[in-house]
Formats: structure tokens, C-alpha cells, sequence
């Protein structure tokens, strides 16, 4: 990339030397001809702004930051919002469906003409999103490249490439700065915009949290991660991959919800121990940390209730959990492992106490469960699993997504609201337009001319 | 690209000498047409302003070097710079 913007810039500043001597050239013709020669100052005066723009490109580039940075919003925000209401978008296709679907139910099958129109703009918005996400994309990678272009374009004699040039350069400027103030523009819009019913019902579109599980060492590969709304008590209970990562769909926003993790027939404490969604973010990824476990093989689980550092180690296929710890401390473990996953060695430095065993099934699962109270002989705590080769795989029913009762007000909210989106993308992307052009005149890029009608 | 630019820059040095022959051929024959015992003005007129024009050319043409430098400066002294002038 780096390459492209500098040989862009070589090359730019050859021609704008160029034409400058063919100026001079011209001033130099021996021949009366008024016509030619009034091109003369011209094509120098091109060359010398070229160059000067050449030279400056840093500055040009330092400046579009820092009026980013000032007016505020970045592109990860920008392109998390986008994605929020890609996925919501759905939702608002099937209020559409289920409109329809209460019209001819009422005995009102005329009425359903007036989807037609909602379902066009349901097109325009996934296609001005995604328009969107590619110009976002676009800007927040290529500004350098597109505005090293632009000048190289600026720069050829003859101004050929004049207003072509100076408008690459305005769209990647104005992009870079105005697109990021997208998610304001929309709030702003929809904020104001008061929807016909009595109530102001926020759409309840369905938040989706993707996350990853971890301990202290390893994720719990096939465990299962529960969001329990601690207002109404119901569950939502979601598989975890091997590598313990979920991605939990079908969640209400503005709710509160306790993260728990059920593994190997335990409930382990997590941090965050909740979470909260907002309508705002429908789309969150959240890290899980399960503190003082171990995963070290996937159906296996150590809990290890004091460790100063937690080592894990492979010898011989035999897998060690080493746990540094002051000698003589009390220490309390506790194995979990699946049958059909590992099975307990040895735990070495370790003066047990107490010792419990029990067998539990979990999902199908014989799961074995040591607990052990007592205290380190040395300054390293071992436990030794010997793995064997599974897979965790617990078999879920298919989640009961919460039902709330659908009110002909909540449709007609969702889709006034869909509305309101739309017209805020769309019109701010004409204004960025708008002002792309204005730039690219004062450039000058004279007769700018769009493709589109603006 | 590095062929594209040296292309332009071998142009460059090439429509600088073209020019450095244009202005002698302007100058002579604009001395020419002012000293001609024709006797309209007119083309003494253009005799005129071809002796103008050639010498303000030889005078771009001989500061070129120096006016890129310059607007080197310029640019600066507004901001941080990464490129060397390649003007011949």
C-alpha cells in the first residue's frame, strides 16, 4: 500500500514538472496564435499547485485525522451500528410479514396493496446498509492510496484529470471525516421523530451477545453458557464450541441478564457475573473468564481455589495442571472430567484432607467428581490427567425465545422506526455527497459532473 | 512505475531543450519582424510581443529548477514533506 501512495506521488510530481516545461514550451512558440498561447500560464501555474500538492500530502493526510479526531466518532463504532441494524433489519421484515398476515386474518385482503411500498423500502435499506458498510470500509482503509491517486490524476497536463482527481481526493476526505458521524445523524433523526401510537415503545429487536469462555488456561470445550433474566427467571441456554465460543441470538434488549456457565454438571462462577442490553447495540461480544479453573483437555475441568501462577503442561501424553504455591498452604481442588475424556493420574505435592468421589451423569455423560481439601507439601501443586480423544457435545432443545406480546402499536413503532433509519442513511449520504462536490470544486475541479442526479 | 517516471522525466528533459531552441527561433524571428521594413504595424505588433513572450519563456525555463525548490519550501514549512524535487 505504502508503495502504490509513494510511486502515485513520484510519478504525480513528473508530470506536474512536465507540465510546467511543456508550458514554457508554449510561452516559447514563435508562433502570433493568441488561442495557444493563453494556455502558457495555465498549464505552469497547473504544474506548480500539483507539485505543491505533492509535497504537501502529508500535511493533507495529518489534517483529515485530526479534524477526524475532532469532530469525533471512530469506524469500529460506525461499523458495529451497521451491523446491529443488518441483523435487526430482519426483524423488521418479518413485522412486515406478520402486518400482512393480521390484515387478511381481519378479513382486510385489499389492505395488503399498502405492503408493497414498505417492502421497497425494506430493499433500499439493505441496499443502502450495505452500500454503507463498503463506503466505511473503503474510507477507513484507502484514504491514503485514494488521495495519492487523486493527486497523481490532479497532476496531468492539459488538465485531463483535473476533475477526476480533485474528486477522489474530496470523497476521500469527506468519507474519512463525515462518515463516522453516521450513528449520530441516525439517533438524532430517530430521536426526534415521535411514532404514531400513545405509547413510545422502543423496538424490542432481538439482541445478539457473541462471546468466548476462557480460565485460567484453556476454554470449556461443549459446555453450555445460560443467560437467566433476573427479572422474570427465564433461561436461555446456548451451546459452546471447542474452543469455547457461543454466539447467543434471540436475547431482549434492555434486559439484565446473569451469565452462567454449566460445565461437566457444575454452575462456575464467570466475570462478568451479568450483563445488560441495550436497544442501542444489538450486536455485543463479551469475553467470559471463568477465575482459579483449568480446562487442560476438552472435557476435563480443575478448579485450583489458591494459585500464585497456574502451569500447563503436556509429558509423555500424560498432561500436568502444575500450580505454584506457597508450602503449607490450605488448598482445595476439584477434578471434573467426563469418563470418555480423561482420567486422574496422580496429584503430587498435595497432602489431602478430605476426599469425596462421585459419579453424576451429565447430558449423557458419566462424569466423575473428586473434591479434595488439604495442603501443599511443596511449592508446586500437580495434577495429572491422562486425556483420551472426545468430543463434548451436549444436546440442547431449541431455545425458547421470550414471547412478548405483539401489539399492533410495537408493529407500527418497529416499522416507523425502520422508516426513520432509512431516511437518515439515505440523507446523509446525500449530504456527504453534496459536500463532496463542493470540495472538489474548491479544488478545482471545475464541471463536476456526477453520474447520479443529486 | 519507475519506467513511467523515468519516460516522463526523459520528456521532461527533452521539451526543456525543445524549448531552450524555441526561444532562440522565437526571439530571431521576432527581431526579425520588429526590424522588417514592412510597413504595417501589425506586424510589428507581433514581431513585439514574440520577443516578450520568448524572453519571459527563456526566464521560466532557466528558474525552473529554483521555483520547485521554492514551492518545496513552502509546502514545508506548512508541514512535514517526503519527497526530493526530481526537476531536471
Amino acid at each position: 500500500m505504502v508503495s502504490i501512495v509513494n510511486e502515485a506521488l513520484y510519478t504525480a510530481l513528473a508530470l506536474a514538472v512536465l507540465s510546467y516545461y511543456i508550458g514554457v514550451l508554449v510561452l516559447a512558440l514563435p508562433v502570433p496564435l493568441r488561442g495557444i498561447k493563453k494556455w502558457a500560464p495555465y498549464l505552469m501555474q497547473d504544474g506548480l499547485l500539483a507539485a505543491l500538492f505533492v509535497f504537501i500530502f502529508s500535511t493533507i493526510i495529518d489534517l483529515v485525522e485530526y479534524l477526524r479526531n475532532l469532530i469525533g466518532g471512530s469506524f469500529d463504532e460506525l461499523l458495529d451500528y451497521l451491523k446491529s441494524l443488518y441483523a435487526n433489519a430482519f426483524g423488521y421484515i418479518l413485522s412486515l410479514k406478520l402486518i400482512g398476515t393480521l390484515i387478511s386474518s381481519a378479513g382486510l385482503q385489499p389492505l395488503t396493496g399498502i405492503l408493497g411500498p414498505l417492502f421497497s423500502v425494506a430493499t433500499l435499506l439493505f441496499s443502502l446498509l450495505g452500500l454503507t458498510l463498503i463506503l466505511a470500509s473503503i474510507a477507513a482503509s484507502l484514504k491514503e492510496v485514494m488521495i495519492a491517486l487523486g493527486i497523481l490524476l490532479y497532476s496531468l497536463p492539459f488538465r485531463i484529470g483535473r476533475a477526476a482527481g480533485s474528486t477522489l481526493i474530496a470523497f476521500a476526505m469527506v468519507m474519512y471525516i463525515g462518515l463516522p458521524l453516521l450513528p449520530a445523524w441516525s439517533t438524532m433523526i430517530a430521536g426526534s421523530i415521535m411514532p404514531p401510537s400513545s405509547t413510545a415503545i422502543p423496538p424490542p429487536g432481538p439482541v445478539t451477545i457473541e462471546g468466548c469462555i476462557h480460565g485460567d488456561y484453556g476454554a470449556p470445550g461443549g459446555a453450555i453458557v445460560k443467560f437467566r433474566d433476573t427479572v422474570s427467571g427465564i433461561e436461555h441456554e446456548y451451546a459452546v464450541d471447542h474452543n469455547g465460543c457461543f454466539i447467543a441470538t434471540g436475547l431482549s434488549a434492555n434486559h439484565h441478564y446473569a451469565v452462567v456457565v454449566e460445565y461437566l454438571s457444575h454452575e462456575l462462577p464467570t466475570v462478568p457475573y451479568s450483563i445488560e442490553t441495550s436497544e442501542a447495540w444489538s450486536y455485543m461480544t463479551i469475553e467470559v473468564y471463568t477465575p482459579s479453573i483449568v480446562y487442560p483437555h476438552e472435557g476435563v475441568l480443575v478448579y485450583l481455589s489458591s494459585c500464585n501462577n497456574t502451569v500447563v503442561e503436556e509429558h509423555d501424553s500424560v498432561i500436568n495442571v502444575l500450580c505454584s504455591v506457597k508450602p503449607g498452604t490450605e488448598l482445595g481442588i476439584m477434578v471434573a472430567y467426563a469418563d470418555a475424556c480423561a482420567s486422574l493420574q496422580d496429584i503430587g505435592g498435595y497432602d489431602i484432607r478430605e476426599k469425596h468421589v462421585r459419579d453424576v451423569e451429565w447430558f449423557g455423560y458419566n462424569i466423575t467428581v473428586i473434591d479434595m481439601i488439604g495442603y501443599s507439601v511443596k511449592d508446586n501443586v500437580s495434577v495429572s490427567i491422562k486425556p483420551r480423544e472426545c468430543r463434548i457435545q451436549p444436546s440442547l432443545q431449541p431455545s425458547d425465545v421470550a414471547d412478548e406480546d405483539v401489539v399492533l402499536d410495537v408493529i407500527v413503532s418497529i416499522i416507523w422506526y425502520w422508516l426513520t433509519i432509512t431516511v437518515s442513511i439515505s440523507s446523509y449520504l446525500a449530504l456527504l455527497v453534496m459536500i463532496t462536490i463542493g470540495v472538489a470544486r474548491a479544488l478545482g475541479g471545475y464541471y463536476v459532473r456526477l453520474p447520479i442526479p443529486v | 512505475m519507475a519506467d513511467l517516471v523515468e519516460f516522463i522525466s526523459m520528456l521532461t528533459m527533452r521539451v526543456a531543450s525543445i524549448a531552450w531552441g524555441l526561444f532562440l527561433l522565437a526571439w530571431s524571428i521576432g527581431w526579425l519582424l520588429r526590424g522588417s521594413p514592412v510597413p504595417f504595424m501589425r506586424v510589428k505588433r507581433v514581431g513585439q510581443d514574440l520577443i516578450e513572450d520568448a524572453i519571459w519563456a527563456a526566464f521560466w525555463l532557466a528558474i525552473g529548477s529554483s521555483v520547485f525548490a521554492l514551492v518545496s519550501y513552502i509546502a514545508s514549512s506548512i508541514g512535514p514533506t517526503t519527497i526530493n524535487t526530481t526537476a531536471p
